[in-house]
């Protein structure tokens, strides 16, 4: 039941990282301490079932973002690792930008790594 | 030019995938691919023929000067045709000989990626690039050598070329980084303009590390054993690695650097000593084998100890020689390998005396084989018969130096002239072998060997073809207007440097004769000069042997031992420091300073105190476990009173987290915990009270000095304006410090696989 809880406070703090604290690494451990405590409760193969997580796929995912996002002012003819800003502003996200991919890419690798540990321990 | 490497890096991958679904044809279009890069690159030699060079950069980092510049003039065009060309061949080859091997995707993988990474050495500009291009040959050298991972002597093998490899590769990026800083370039193209005198005080170093890096990458003497070793790779890298290209980038780094080097001291005289040692050396050790491979590999040895020792000569002709060669032999070792490789799938062995009488059951190979043997042997009309009467021309006239180099390359060539004939003619006739044979090797696997030996014929009658693009090279490797293309007539008259060739054939026939009697005097002789190798072994033994010791004596097993050395150690040296900085007075402005407190800092404070209190008194392992997670909540509250709530906020995840994670690890220990001896027990309060104690005086300490805020007010003013962004913490993060933090998330990834690999890789047994 708390899981939700936990999975949309843990997206408010990876968007509201910018300005005032939370950012991605804080916002995946939260997420991370609520997917944990369900593994305790119903074990490691029903939350891995109903959550549909692939800690490989997170890891490799999430760096391939974080990578494409500090990259990306590279393509337009930058320099590697330059922050390009938009002018899209989503209320309740922020402005779009590079920066914030590489946010995500980190929510989701850190998410993948702990999951990964936690779970291969538990599995044990 | 960039688009070259892309490609070839895409190949790479695409095989890597694709390649279980139609190995055949994902095998042939990669070899046609390559092909293509190289039909691609063919179209820039008129260009640089006529001495134009063109350079192509694409921004990456240019504050730190790291941008992707690529340089082509005749020395990179020449090796990149080498190495796409071969590479094709090579591909065609492997298409077949892989047929069936396991993780053969992987090979092409590796084998493409190492093309690609050969190629951005000679192509690369930027210092930077060259070296990582250096480095990923190294890797992929190291995977391709190591590929029949099951065997013990190919996983040796692999790393020995990995470790002394990299030794050159960290030597020669150090000798980068001091010609980039005396010469205030970080393009090569510019560097090679100067000459050494630019160099300055470095000149010493840099000529040190520089040829550090390319001999080990060359297989220079003393660092020759680890090619040999590498035969353990499959054929196809025996071929394009091991004798074609990637042992060929120390020498092209010579080449590239020579015209900076030139007139240094020390330049001259390494590379005519070292390469003549190892010339010789080579040699002498081909003629002590059995194994067809190995007398290869020390042929190879040998010629790439004439070619340095022949750029140290440094006259005109000399150079020239060189070049011609480095195609030489690139042309009939790669197909040598590759025949060798034949005969090996054929005849299931490769020593030479068991071989005999070949040539019905193989007539292709035995053609390919005995065309490869007189380009070794240097008989005209093939290339490597005017090579050979160049090196000869320019010794003769080199001086009293020249003399004893010359007697080096013709005792060298000599003994290539004696291999070749019991390589062709000892393999391929004679007795008829007791070992039946089924016929010779697919198309695939002859054709590639009998086109380079075809190409020595070719260029050998037809000279005039590839002279443009060679006097190119040779305008690289000196950087002066040039006055006369290179001379690549067959005839030369009836010189000194012919009847000298003559004779070479003579005196390599008697050795053919009496191959048995000098193998064996060869090899008594052996026993008493020590060998590299045998140091190498030994070092590495004694180097293990005495950090067992030293780690037998530190790390007895009990946990409690290591943390004592650590804090003893710990407290010894901060006292130190702190007695040496007189900081007592710090301590006393400080208890001056803590007047008021508030009620609401008491709180985190007794909660650290009462967590403290429950360890020390507790005996069930979960308690202590709790509260000390109780005192590292108390240090997050700290942290949100002092104005650092995403430190904070950071401190309360990660302690729940590894809260967690701990009790499911004590899930499985025993319930109560054991205490050491009284005695122990009054030591490890004493060390633990003295840690506190000295670390709260450096801390305090550390309070009482002002920090320098330059960087501080950077980072308060810029957060906003330009990274959009009001929270400075993590604006740094993720923007002004964006790299920090990718390598830490990698570094989570891989602590992540390697908790993995060792849980899920241990045997099962209860204790965990």
């Amino acid at each position: 039941m708390l899981i939700p809880v936990f999975f949309v406070y843990s997206l408010y703090l990876l968007f509201r990282g910018h300005d005032r604290p939370g950012g991605g690494f804080i916002g995946a451990l939260v997420i991370s301490i609520g997917l944990i405590f369900h593994m305790i409760a119903f074990g490691v193969y029903e939350t891995q079932r109903i959550y549909r997580i692939d800690t490989t796929k997170l890891t490799s995912i999430g760096l391939l973002v974080g990578f494409v996002g500090a990259t990306l002012a590279w393509f337009v003819g930058r320099d590697f690792f330059v922050a390009l800003w938009s002018s899209i502003t989503i209320p309740g996200i922020g402005t779009l930008s590079s920066v914030m991919l590489f946010d995500v890419g980190v929510y989701l690798t850190v998410i993948g790594a702990i999951l990964k540990i936690a779970f291969t321990i538990f599995k044990e | 030019m960039a688009i070259v490497l892309l490609l070839t890096l895409l190949l790479s991958f695409f095989t890597l995938f694709f390649y279980r679904f139609h190995p055949k044809a994902v095998g042939l279009f990669s070899a046609f691919g390559t092909l293509a890069i190289f039909l691609f690159l063919t179209a820039y030699i008129g260009d640089v023929s006529a001495g134009q060079y063109l350079v192509q950069e694409i921004r990456w980092v240019t504050e730190l000067n790291i941008n992707l510049r690529f340089y082509l003039d005749g020395l990179s065009l020449f090796f990149a045709l080498l190495i796409t060309f071969f590479g094709s061949l090579i591909l065609f080859y492997s298409t077949t000989y892989m047929q069936g091997k396991k993780q053969a995707n992987r090979f092409f993988f590796y084998l493409i990626l190492f093309m690609a990474s050969m190629l951005g050495v000679v192509l690369a500009d930027n210092i930077f690039l060259l070296y990582i291009f250096w480095e990923l040959t190294s890797i992929s050298s190291y995977l391709l050598i190591s590929f029949d991972h099951e065997k013990k002597n190919a996983r040796y093998a692999g790393m020995q070329a990995l470790l002394v490899t990299n030794l050159g590769g960290l030597a020669l990026f150090g000798g980068l980084l001091l010609i980039g800083h005396a010469a205030n370039s970080y393009n090569l193209s510019t560097i090679i303009q100067f000459d050494h005198s630019s160099l300055g005080t470095y000149s010493n170093a840099i000529l040190f590390l520089m040829l550090l890096g390319c001999f080990t990458k060359s297989a220079q003497f003393p660092f020759h054993f680890w090619l040999p070793n590498a035969m353990a790779a499959p054929t196809p890298v025996s071929a394009f690695l091991h004798s074609a290209t990637m042992v060929k980038a120390g020498i092209f780094l010579i080449m590239r650097f020579n015209p900076l080097m030139e007139g240094m001291e020390g330049w001259s005289i390494s590379l005519l000593i070292v390469g003549g040692a190892t010339m010789i050396i080579g040699a002498v050790k081909s003629l002590m084998e059995d194994d067809l491979k190995k007398i290869l590999a020390y042929i190879t040895i040998s010629t790439l100890g004439l070619l340095v020792a022949t750029v140290g000569a440094g006259s005109e002709l000399a150079i020239e020689g060189a070049v011609l060669y480095l195609l030489v032999h690139a042309l009939y070792k790669g197909a040598l390998f590759l025949l060798v490789g034949n005969i090996d799938k054929k005849m299931k062995t490769r020593n030479i005396s068991e071989l005999s009488g070949l040539f019905s059951s193989m007539p292709f190979t035995g053609t390919a084989t005995i065309l490869a043997c007189f380009a070794m042997a240097g008989l005209p009309p093939f290339l490597g018969f005017i090579a050979k009467e160049k090196l000869y021309e320019a010794l003769l006239n080199h001086g009293s130096i020249g003399y004893v180099l010359l007697l080096f390359v013709f005792i060298s060539s000599a003994v290539y002239f004696m291999l070749a004939v019991r390589l062709s003619f000892g393999v391929f006739f004679g007795k008829q072998p007791s070992i039946k044979n089924t016929g010779d090797v697919p198309f695939l696997m002859w054709v590639p060997p009998i086109l380079l030996t075809l190409l020595g014929l070719f260029f050998g009658i037809g000279g005039i073809y590839i002279s443009p693009l060679l006097t190119q090279v040779y305008a690289s490797m000196v950087q002066k207007p040039i006055v006369n293309g290179l001379d690549l007539s067959l005839w030369h008259g009836l010189n000194k440097a012919f009847f000298l060739g003559v004779l070479t054939w003579f005196v390599g026939f008697v050795f053919y004769r009496n191959a048995a009697k000098l193998a064996d005097g060869l090899k008594m002789g052996a026993h008493f000069l020590p060998s590299v190798e045998h140091m190498y072994t030994s070092l590495l033994r004694k180097i293990d042997a005495w950090s067992r010791l030293v780690t037998l004596f530190f790390q007895n097993g009990f946990l409690t031992r290591y943390l004592k050395v650590i804090f003893v150690v710990l407290i010894g040296l901060l006292a130190w420091v702190y007695i040496e900085g007189d900081l007592f007075k710090t301590a006393i402005r400080f208890g001056e300073s803590t007047a008021s407190t508030e009620i609401y800092e008491w709180v985190p404070l007794l909660l650290i105190l009462t967590g403290c209190a429950v360890v020390l008194k507790s005996s069930s392992r979960l308690r202590m476990l709790v509260s000390l997670s109780l005192v590292g909540y108390g240090i997050a509250f700290f942290y949100a009173i002092f104005s650092a709530p995403d430190v904070s906020m950071t401190q309360f995840l990660v302690e729940t987290i590894t809260l967690v994670i701990f009790t499911m690890i004590l899930h499985r220990m025993p319930k109560n915990v054991t205490f050491p001896l009284e005695r122990r027990t009054f030591l490890i309060a004493t060390i633990s009270c003295l840690f506190g104690i000295i670390m709260t005086l450096v801390l305090i300490a550390v309070q009482s000095y002002d920090l320098d805020p330059t960087l501080k007010n950077f980072y308060l003013e810029n957060s906003a304006p330009s990274a959009h962004g009001e929270n400075v913490v993590n604006v740094m993060l993720v923007d002004f410090r964006a790299f920090d933090t990718f390598g830490e998330i990698v570094v989570l990834c891989m602590t992540a696989i390697g908790v993995v690999a060792l849980i899920n890789l241990k045997p099962k047994n209860e204790k965990l």
